[in-house]
C-alpha cells in the first residue's frame, strides 16, 4: 500500500503534462495582471495604527491638518537672504505654493505668506502688516525687514535662521493629494529657482515617499543582478544547464505569482513588500536545490520517471514541513500591527505557498519528460570540492567525543556573549533624519539642515480637547501654559508654542506692545475678544492650525533636538507626571503627537512585539515539528541551532550599539521561519539513512555530503537573495537584508555543525529508533 | 482783488455741497446709459457699491461660513453708514460695525472712515468692551480677507475704480446665480455689461475678474475670480434689491455670497432691515460712540 509521499509522487506523474500546462496559464495570468503593478510607499503603513499615541496623531491631523507637510528650505552659499534674488525666490515659490492643484492655503508657513503678518503697536494701537509681500527696493528695506524679523519670534529662528543665511518655507496638502504629484511638482519648482548662489533643501513626509518611490524601481535592477548570483551558485553546484535552469524557471515562476498577489490583493510595491520576490525567489531556488540535488542521486540508479518518482516521495514531508514553517513564520508576522510588515508577511507566505508546487509539481514533471542525465553529468555534479571537504570536516565534530565537547562549548561561549551583548540592546533610532534612508541621502541631509536651522522637525504634539468654547476659558489657557512652561524646562526642547503665545502677543499689542502685557489676559471675555479678531481678521482656515473654529480643541507644539530614546522617554514621562500631579479639570490633555509620539509608538511596539513574536514563533515550530516526526524532543532539537543564531545576532546588535528599529521586527520570524528548513532536510535524511542500518559516523556524512551540501548551497543562496538589497539605496532594505542574510548563514552553519553534534550525543529514538551500529 | 476773488471761490469750491466720487455727482441715483464705455458704468458700478447716492445705510448682517464638511458658523452684526461726500476733510463715508454674536463677543465694535483721496488709507478704531479700550488699528491690507469669509477686503470694502482697468466683453442676459446657500435663483435674465477687470498691480492674487454689471441699476452682480495662473478659482455673487426711499430707486446689496472653488469653503452675508436715510448723525460716528454700546 503506498503511503501519502508516494502517493503524491504517483500522481505528479499522471498528471504532468496538465500541470506543466495549467502552471504555464497561471504564470500568464499572473503576468498579465503586473501590468500595472503600482510603485507607491506610504508611510502611514509603517506606523502601528491603533497604538494610543497613533490615535492622538490621527486626531491632531483630523483637527489640525498636517499629514501633508513638507518643508522646503533656501540657503544662500554667501551673504544672507536679505538681496532681491532670495526673496525674490521666496516670493515667487510662496506664490506658486498657493497655486498649487490640492494645497491647504491656510497652512502656508513662509516670510512672504498671507498669515505673516508684523505687528507694530504703541500707545494708540497697532498696525498688522504683511512681513513681506514685495521685494525691499533698497538696502534701508532690506534692514528694516532684518529688524522686523528679529523682533517677531515666530518668525527668527522659525523661518529664518538664526545667521539669517536660510529661510524656510512649509506648506501641507489636502489627504487625497499623492505623494508623487506634491515630490515631483516640488522639484519642479526647485529645478525653476536653482542657481548656483542657492542650494535648496525638501524635507516631509510625501517627500520622503517620493524618495523611496524614485529608489524602489532601482531595486529591479539589483533583481536581475540577484538572478545572475543565483546562476552562479547554482551552476557551481550542479555544473549542468538543467542545474541552473529548471531551479530558476520554478522560482521565478513562483515570485511572478507572489508579485501577481500583490496588485490582487490591492497591495503596492513598496520597501517591504519589494522584499518579498527576493525572498520569493531565493527560497523557490532553495526548495528546487533539494530536490534536483536529489534527483541527480536518484538518476545514478533508476531511470529518469522513477527517479523523479523517489525524488518527490522522499522528499515530500520536509518540504512540506519546509513550507509550512515558512508560513508560519510568515503567519506569525501578522500580529506585528504594523500594516506593511503585515503586507510583506502576507505576499510572502503566499510566495512561499506558490514554491511547494512549483518546486515540487512543476520541475519534476519537466524533469521527467527529459532525458535522464548522462553519467559525466551526474559526475560533474557529484565531483568533490571545497565544500565536500569542509562538510567531512563538520562530520568529525560529530564522531569523536573531544571535537562533540569543543563545539557545545564553543557554542555555550558564543550564547554568554550573546546574551551579555542582549543587555546593551538599544531600541528606536538615533540619529537624525529617517531610518528608511542612509544619513548621507539627500533627503535626510535635508532633513538634518532644516533640524539644525530651524528649530528641529522633531516635532512633539500634545492634543488639547475640551467643550465647545473651551479655549476662551482663562483658566484652561492658564492649564496650557503650565504644561508648556513644565516642558519647556527640558533642556531638549528647542521651542514651544500653543495658542497661549497668540492671546499673549495680542495681549501685548493692546498695550502698546509693553513686555509686561506679554500675559493671559485676566478675563475670558478678553480671550473670546482676542480669538474673535484672529479669526477676522485671517482666511478661512488660516487659524486652524492652532485652534479649532468651535475654540474646543488646541495644541502644544514642541520642537525637540533630537529623538533619541532617552529623549522621547522624558518627555512622555514629563507629560504624564504634569498630568497626574495636576489633574487639570477645563481640559484633556492628550499625548503623545507629532514625530515624536510616532517614534514612540514604534519603540514601544518593537519592544513588546519582539520577544513576544520569538516566543511564537518558537511554539508554532515546535508544536509543529513535534507533531510531524512524533517526537517533542525533535522541535527542541531544530530550535536550538534558531534560537542560537537569533541569540547570536541581538548580542552582536547590542554589542555593536546598532539600535533596534522597526525593520529589526520581521527578522526572528524569517530567521527562524527560513532557517528551520536546513534541519528539517538534515533530519528527514538522518532518518532515512538510519534505516539502512549504518554506523552514526557514516549516517553523519552521508547526510552532510548530500543534504548537506544541499542545504549549503540552498542556505547560500537564500542568504545571497537578502544580503543582495545592501545594494539598495532605502537603508531599511539594506539593513533587512544585510541582517537576515547574515541570519541565515549562521542558521545554515549551526545546523551544519551543531544539530548533527546534538543528534550525535542525544541520539533520538525519533531518528535512529534502535537502528544504529554503534 | 483778484487773489480775494480767487481765494472766495475756492472756499466757496471746498464748502460746496456737491462733491463727486469719480466724476458722479453724491446724494445721487447713477444708472448705466446705452453706449457708455466699460469705465463709465465701472464708476457708477463703484458708486452703486458704496451707497453713495444716500445720505445714510443702516442694515442687519447674517455671515454663515460653510466648511468644506458642511458645518456652519454663525455671526451677526448691525452696520450703520453716514455718507458724507466732505470736499473739506476728504472723507468719504464713516462706517460703524457692531458684532452683536455671538454673545462671547457682543458689542465689539470698530468704526471706519473712508476717505475720497483713492491713495489715502482707511482709518479704523476698535473697540474691546471687555478691556473698556479703543485701538486705533491698521485697515486690513486689501488682499486680506473680509471679516475671515471668502473674499478680500478690496472686494468688500476697500477697492477703488482707479485699481484696475477694464474692458466691456459683451453684453448678455445673466443666466442667474444658484444660492450655494438655499438654492434660489437669483436675476435670472438680468440684462448685464460683462466687464473684463485686470489689477494694475503686478504680482497679484489675481489675474483678472469677469463682472457682470446690471444694466438696470448698475450693481455687480457676479464676479468670476481667477488666479495668478488664469484659473477660475473664486465667485463673488451679489444679490441686489430696489428700494424706493422718497420715490428715488435705491439699489442695495441684500446678499453676498462668496465660493472659494479649491477648498470649497464658501461665506454668505445676508443683509437685512435695510433703511436708507434715517436721518443719522455724524456725531454717532465716533469713538464716543463705540464706548456708550447702545446695541
Amino acid at each position: 500500500m503506498q503511503n501519502i509521499p508516494e502517493r503524491f509522487a504517483e500522481m505528479v506523474i499522471r498528471y504532468r503534462l496538465l500541470f506543466i500546462a495549467s502552471f504555464i496559464l497561471i504564470s500568464i495570468f499572473f503576468a498579465f495582471t503586473l501590468r500595472d503593478l503600482k510603485i507607491d510607499t506610504q508611510i502611514q503603513d509603517f506606523i502601528p495604527q491603533r497604538h494610543p499615541f497613533i490615535k492622538v496623531q490621527e486626531s491632531l491631523i483630523k483637527a489640525f491638518g498636517g499629514l501633508n507637510q513638507v518643508s522646503l528650505a533656501i540657503e544662500v552659499k554667501e551673504g544672507d537672504i536679505f538681496n532681491p534674488f532670495t526673496l525674490g525666490k521666496v516670493i515667487r515659490i510662496t506664490n506658486q505654493l498657493y497655486l498649487m492643484e490640492g494645497i491647504n492655503p491656510s497652512r502656508i508657513s513662509s516670510i512672504s505668506g498671507r498669515k505673516t503678518k508684523h505687528v507694530q503697536a504703541d500707545a494708540e494701537g497697532f498696525r498688522i502688516t504683511r512681513l513681506l509681500r514685495d521685494v525691499p527696493p533698497d538696502a534701508e528695506g532690506m534692514d528694516a525687514l532684518r529688524r522686523k524679523i528679529i523682533l517677531n519670534p515666530n518668525v527668527y529662528i522659525r523661518m529664518v535662521s538664526k545667521d539669517f543665511k536660510s529661510t524656510l518655507i512649509q506648506a501641507d496638502f489636502e489627504a487625497g493629494v499623492s505623494s508623487k504629484y506634491i515630490f515631483k511638482q516640488l522639484n519642479k519648482i526647485i529645478e525653476q529657482e536653482k542657481d548656483s548662489r542657492h542650494n535648496f533643501y525638501l524635507a516631509g513626509r510625501p517627500i520622503l515617499e517620493g524618495w523611496l518611490n524614485q529608489y524602489l524601481p532601482k531595486m529591479l535592477k539589483v533583481l536581475f543582478f540577484t538572478v545572475l548570483v543565483i546562476a552562479v551558485i547554482l551552476y557551481l553546484t550542479f555544473r549542468s544547464k538543467r542545474g541552473v535552469i529548471l531551479p530558476l524557471l520554478d522560482s521565478t515562476m513562483a515570485t511572478l505569482w507572489a508579485l501577481g498577489m500583490i496588485k490582487i490583493l490591492g497591495f503596492k510595491l513598496d520597501p517591504t513588500t519589494m522584499l518579498a520576490p527576493f525572498l520569493n525567489l531565493a527560497l523557490g531556488v532553495s526548495h528546487s536545490l533539494h530536490s534536483m540535488k536529489r534527483y541527480y542521486e536518484e538518476a545514478k540508479e533508476h531511470q529518469t520517471v522513477l527517479a523523479v518518482k523517489n525524488t518527490v516521495s522522499s522528499l515530500f514531508t520536509p518540504a512540506v514541513a519546509s513550507v509550512i514553517t515558512d508560513g508560519l513564520g510568515f503567519l506569525s508576522l501578522l500580529l506585528i500591527p504594523i500594516a506593511t510588515i503585515r503586507h510583506m508577511a502576507l505576499v510572502c507566505g503566499l510566495g512561499v505557498l506558490f514554491n511547494f508546487p512549483t518546486s515540487f509539481i512543476f520541475t519534476p514533471s519537466l524533469l521527467s519528460y527529459q532525458k535522464k542525465p548522462k553519467i559525466l553529468e551526474i559526475r560533474r555534479e557529484e565531483r568533490h570540492t571545497i565544500i565536500d571537504r569542509l562538510l567531512k570536516r563538520f562530520t568529525w565534530f560529530s564522531i569523536y567525543t573531544p571535537a562533540r565537547r569543543g563545539v557545545v562549548m564553543g557554542f555555550l561561549l558564543l550564547s554568554l556573549i550573546g546574551v551579555f551583548g542582549l543587555n546593551r540592546i538599544i531600541i528606536g533610532d538615533n540619529n537624525p533624519g529617517s531610518s528608511h534612508l542612509y544619513q548621507n541621502s539627500r533627503y535626510n541631509i535635508s532633513e538634518k539642515f532644516i533640524n539644525e536651522q530651524f528649530g528641529g522637525t522633531n516635532t512633539y504634539y500634545i492634543f488639547l480637547q475640551g467643550e465647545a468654547d473651551a479655549l476662551q476659558d482663562v483658566e484652561a489657557l492658564k492649564e496650557i501654559d503650565s504644561l508648556q512652561g513644565y516642558l519647556k524646562k527640558n533642556p531638549q526642547v528647542g521651542a514651544a508654542i500653543s495658542i497661549v503665545d497668540y492671546i499673549k502677543g495680542l495681549n501685548m499689542a493692546m498695550f502698546a506692545g509693553e513686555r509686561r502685557y506679554f500675559a493671559i489676559p485676566k478675563n475670558s471675555r478678553t480671550v473670546a475678544e482676542y480669538l474673535f479678531l484672529y479669526d477676522i481678521s485671517s482666511h478661512p482656515g488660516d487659524f486652524e492650525p492652532v485652534v479649532s473654529y468651535d475654540y474646543s480643541k488646541a495644541n502644544i507644539k514642541l520642537d525637540l533636538k533630537d529623538h533619541k530614546t532617552a529623549t522621547i522617554n522624558k518627555i512622555i514621562k514629563r507629560t504624564k507626571d504634569w498630568i497626574e500631579e495636576n489633574q487639570p479639570r477645563k481640559l484633556k490633555f492628550l499625548y503623545a503627537g507629532g514625530d515624536i509620539g510616532i517614534l514612540a509608538a514604534i519603540n514601544d511596539i518593537i519592544k513588546h512585539s519582539l520577544i513576544s513574536n520569538i516566543l511564537i514563533i518558537g511554539f508554532l515550530v515546535i508544536t509543529y515539528i513535534s507533531f510531524t516526526f512524533g517526537s517533542f524532543f525533535a522541535g527542541l532539537l531544530l530550535l536550538i541551532p534558531l534560537f542560537f543564531s537569533i541569540l547570536i545576532i541581538f548580542g552582536l546588535l547590542g554589542l555593536s550599539s546598532t539600535s533596534i528599529n522597526l525593520e529589526m521586527l520581521p527578522l526572528a520570524s524569517l530567521s527562524m521561519g527560513f532557517g528551520i528548513n536546513y534541519g528539517l532536510y538534515i533530519i528527514n535524511r538522518m532518518r532515512q539513512e538510519a534505516k539502512k542500518r549504518r554506523t552514526l559516523g557514516k549516517i553523519v556524512k552521508e547526510t552532510l555530503l548530500t543534504t548537506g551540501k544541499a542545504d549549503f548551497f540552498s542556505g547560500t543562496i537564500v542568504a545571497m537573495g537578502s544580503i543582495v538589497c545592501i545594494f539598495s539605496a532605502i537603508r531599511l532594505q539594506a539593513r533587512i537584508g544585510m541582517i537576515l542574510g547574515i541570519a541565515l548563514l549562521l542558521n545554515m552553519f549551526t545546523t551544519l555543525i551543531l544539530l548533527p553534534v546534538l543528534i550525535s550525543i542525544f541520539r533520538p529514538k525519533f531518528i535512529f529508533r534502535g537502528a544504529l551500529k554503534r | 482783488m483778484k487773489k480775494l476773488i480767487v481765494l472766495i471761490c475756492g472756499l466757496i469750491f471746498l464748502s460746496a455741497p456737491a462733491s463727486f466720487a469719480q466724476g458722479l455727482e453724491y446724494f445721487k441715483v447713477h444708472k448705466p446709459q446705452a453706449g457708455m464705455s466699460a469705465e463709465d458704468i465701472m464708476r457708477i458700478k463703484y458708486f452703486n457699491k458704496y451707497s453713495l447716492f444716500a445720505q445714510d445705510y443702516e442694515s442687519i448682517g447674517d455671515v454663515v461660513f460653510v466648511e468644506k464638511s458642511g458645518a456652519q458658523r454663525n455671526r451677526r452684526f448691525l452696520r450703520q453708514r453716514i455718507i458724507l461726500g466732505r470736499s473739506s476733510d476728504d472723507i468719504a463715508y464713516k462706517d460703524l460695525v457692531m458684532f452683536t454674536a455671538p454673545t462671547s463677543v457682543k458689542g465689539l465694535a470698530t468704526l471706519t472712515w473712508n476717505y475720497m483721496n483713492p491713495e489715502r488709507d482707511q482709518d479704523v478704531w476698535l473697540w474691546l468692551p471687555s478691556l473698556r479700550k479703543i485701538r486705533k488699528v491698521s485697515s486690513g491690507q486689501a488682499d486680506d480677507s473680509f471679516m475671515g469669509g471668502d473674499f478680500t477686503v478690496e472686494e468688500i470694502t476697500t477697492r477703488q475704480f482707479e485699481d484696475e482697468t477694464y474692458a466691456m466683453l459683451r453684453e448678455e442676459n445673466f443666466q442667474g446665480y444658484t444660492s450655494v446657500f438655499d438654492g434660489t435663483l437669483y436675476h435670472k435674465d438680468e440684462p448685464c455689461y460683462v466687464i473684463e477687470c485686470r489689477p494694475k498691480r503686478d504680482n497679484w492674487y489675481y489675474s483678472k475678474r469677469i463682472t457682470y454689471v446690471s444694466k438696470d441699476f448698475g450693481g455687480n452682480i457676479l464676479d468670476e475670480i481667477y488666479d495668478a495662473n488664469g484659473q477660475l478659482c473664486r465667485t463673488l455673487f451679489r444679490g441686489w434689491i430696489i428700494i424706493d426711499v422718497d420715490g428715488k430707486p435705491y439699489a442695495a446689496q441684500n446678499r453676498v455670497e462668496g465660493h472659494d472653488l479649491r477648498s470649497g469653503h464658501k461665506t454668505i452675508i445676508i443683509f437685512d432691515d435695510i433703511k436708507f436715510d434715517q436721518g443719522q448723525k455724524e456725531s454717532n460716528f465716533s469713538e464716543k460712540t463705540l464706548k456708550r454700546q447702545k446695541w
